[in-house]
């Protein structure tokens, strides 16, 4: 079967370590990670994205073509983003995932 | 061209067609599979919601056809720009020629399964450097990156026929706009068919879903909106899409019918349930299937639209919702959600219906426990079920409803030749807040039990 990796678990583990990044840092992991993992699927798509930064408006927000960390936000401690996001990725390819986004 | 054809259509009245577009596109098997593909998940709520692809397709192409008239009329720079009104004139037609069975449901098993090679057969249909460096930026649904595809293998020859470009063809269907500079009317074109807010696709699914569900929804104007739009240059001379003022009332009816359509059409309890037991039932008949590599490999599969693909038992060409329900059908013995959705006997019941209710019930609980709660809710609902001799089939379901925040200078307002952004207009249309929640289903006979189900839910750490 095959894994699906939901956006917002990409945009928390990116902008973790930065502050903004775009759809094309976005693209770039979304194909490392499905090149070294046979089975998973990155749901990267503009559609997605958006409706996660709506949905986390804590978190994300959107300006100039590209994806911030809204400044001050405190969700973005590791305890939080294994917690809340994390978790929901299968644990055989957990770090693999991990690995790739926060690289 | 060689007159037209006129399709009668309940939303939008007569549709003209040049013959043309018949010959060459419309009545073709590729186009005519769009008959059996549903529009939209929400007929379990609404029993005469049967459209599907090809009336929306026809609807989408007269709505591109009233803008870009108006646009020509209203616009001194769109005028003799033949090749870009033929291309938007087939993206529009063409727009969503490969979407999957059940439409937005499976559309990733099309990106899922590698033989697709997505997207970079797209990029070699096209050969141009430039679509596939600015196809990051665009980030495309797998839906758009197929139906590109098929439009430029099926129909290439005949889009050029008809006077159109295959590459802004593609690029309007995949909303991939240039970032080269000099083409910012393109651009503008592009965002027309499929940009942020509104466009011809969003506007005519929005009336079209209303008219079909019989919802009592916000009624759009859409002559009015589309006759205030043209083209201009902004103060950094870089041409825009803009509303004449006049539309002003239209557009926020727009945002606002799309969204009553995502809160309480598309992501209502009855219809998150079915998709659920929908796409339950295919993950498992893949993997029931699974020792049989050419069964998933066919399924959703490009190449199964063009030529006819025997594997064993089954036969796949121009896949469409029956043949998933043929499938499930053949395996609804070991398939329980298979049974539950072809039957309709539900063995489930939404413990709360709406994200008002969920918020009501989780009051005072922050974000990062009602998440906790989400996790356990199953385990401990059906320990309580297990001690009370009911069934333990819970399902727990997050929800998204996808509202439209808009971002700042999304859409341009003309007051009397000036700019004005729509968002400096109306703020409150910026964000709408977060909008993920949870439903539990737990099994009907448990529930006479809410209230000692939410006491146990909100007891959760």
């Amino acid at each position: 079967m095959c894994h699906e990796i939901d956006s917002e678990i990409v945009l928390a583990n990116i902008l973790k370590e930065k502050e903004e990044c775009s759809f094309f840092d976005l693209i770039t992991k979304k194909r490392e990670i499905e090149a070294q993992l046979a089975d998973v699927w990155v749901d990267v798509t503009k559609k997605s994205v958006f409706a996660s930064i709506e949905n986390h408006p804590n978190m994300f927000s959107w300006g100039n073509e590209r994806i911030h960390k809204v400044a001050g936000s405190t969700l973005f401690e590791s305890t939080y983003i294994d917690n809340y996001f994390n978790e929901d990725i299968e644990e055989e390819i957990r770090s693999t995932v991990i690995t790739i986004l926060t690289e | 061209m060689t007159g037209t054809k006129l399709f009668r259509d309940p939303v939008h009245g007569y549709i003209s067609v040049p013959t043309d577009y018949c010959e060459r596109f419309i009545d073709h098997e590729i186009f005519q599979r769009l008959r059996r593909i549903e529009q939209t998940s929400m007929r379990v709520l609404y029993p005469s919601a049967h459209h599907d692809r090809f009336s929306h397709s026809l609807g989408v192409y007269y709505l591109g056809q009233l803008a870009f008239s108006y646009l020509e009329e209203n616009s001194v720079d769109l005028r003799d720009k033949a090749i870009l009104k033929n291309s938007f004139l087939l993206a529009c037609l063409l727009h969503d020629c490969a979407h999957s069975p059940f439409s937005h449901t499976f559309e990733k098993k099309y990106e899922q399964n590698k033989e697709n090679n997505l997207p970079i057969r797209l990029f070699s249909c096209l050969n141009d450097e430039s679509f596939s460096e600015d196809f990051s930026n665009a980030s495309p649904s797998p839906h758009e990156i197929v139906s590109s595809i098929v439009a430029i293998e099926t129909f290439g020859d005949n889009i050029k026929k008809s006077g159109g470009d295959l590459n802004l063809v593609a690029r309007m269907i995949t909303g991939c706009t240039y970032s080269s500079v000099g083409k910012d009317i393109q651009n503008c074109i592009i965002s027309l068919l499929n940009g942020f807010s509104i466009d011809v696709d969003k506007l005519d699914y929005i009336i079209r879903d209303t008219w079909a569900s019989g919802v009592n929804n916000i009624k759009i104007d859409e002559r009015r909106l589309l006759s205030s739009l043209l083209i201009r240059k902004n103060k950094d001379g870089i041409y825009k899409i803009y509303f004449k003022k006049h539309a002003l009332s239209v557009i926020k009816n727009a945002i606002d019918a799309r969204n009553f359509l995502y809160e309480w059409v598309y992501s209502h309890h009855k219809v998150e349930y079915e998709q659920y037991l929908l796409s339950t039932s295919v993950n498992k008949l893949l993997e029931l299937e699974s020792s049989n590599e050419e069964f998933s490999k066919s399924l959703f599969s490009i190449d199964s639209l063009y030529s006819v693909k025997q594997v064993k038992d089954y036969c796949f060409y121009l896949p469409s919702d029956g043949d998933i329900l043929y499938f499930l059908k053949k395996n609804i013995h070991n398939i329980p959600e298979a049974q539950e959705l072809i039957t309709r006997k539900y063995k489930n019941k939404a413990l709360w219906k709406t994200k008002a209710e969920y918020t009501h019930y989780l009051r005072g609980i922050d974000d990062k426990r009602r998440k906790n709660i989400l996790k356990r809710a199953k385990e401990k609902l059906n320990l309580f079920f297990n001690e009370k001799g009911i069934p333990e089939t819970t399902v727990v379901k997050e929800i998204k409803i996808k509202l439209i925040a808009l971002p700042k200078d999304e859409i341009f307002i003309d007051i009397d030749g000036e700019d004005a952004s729509f968002t400096d207009l109306f703020p409150e249309k910026v964000s709408s807040g977060s909008n993920l929640y949870f439903i539990p289903y737990i099994p009907i006979s448990g529930y006479k039990f809410k209230k000692d189900l939410v006491g146990i839910l909100r007891g959760l750490q």
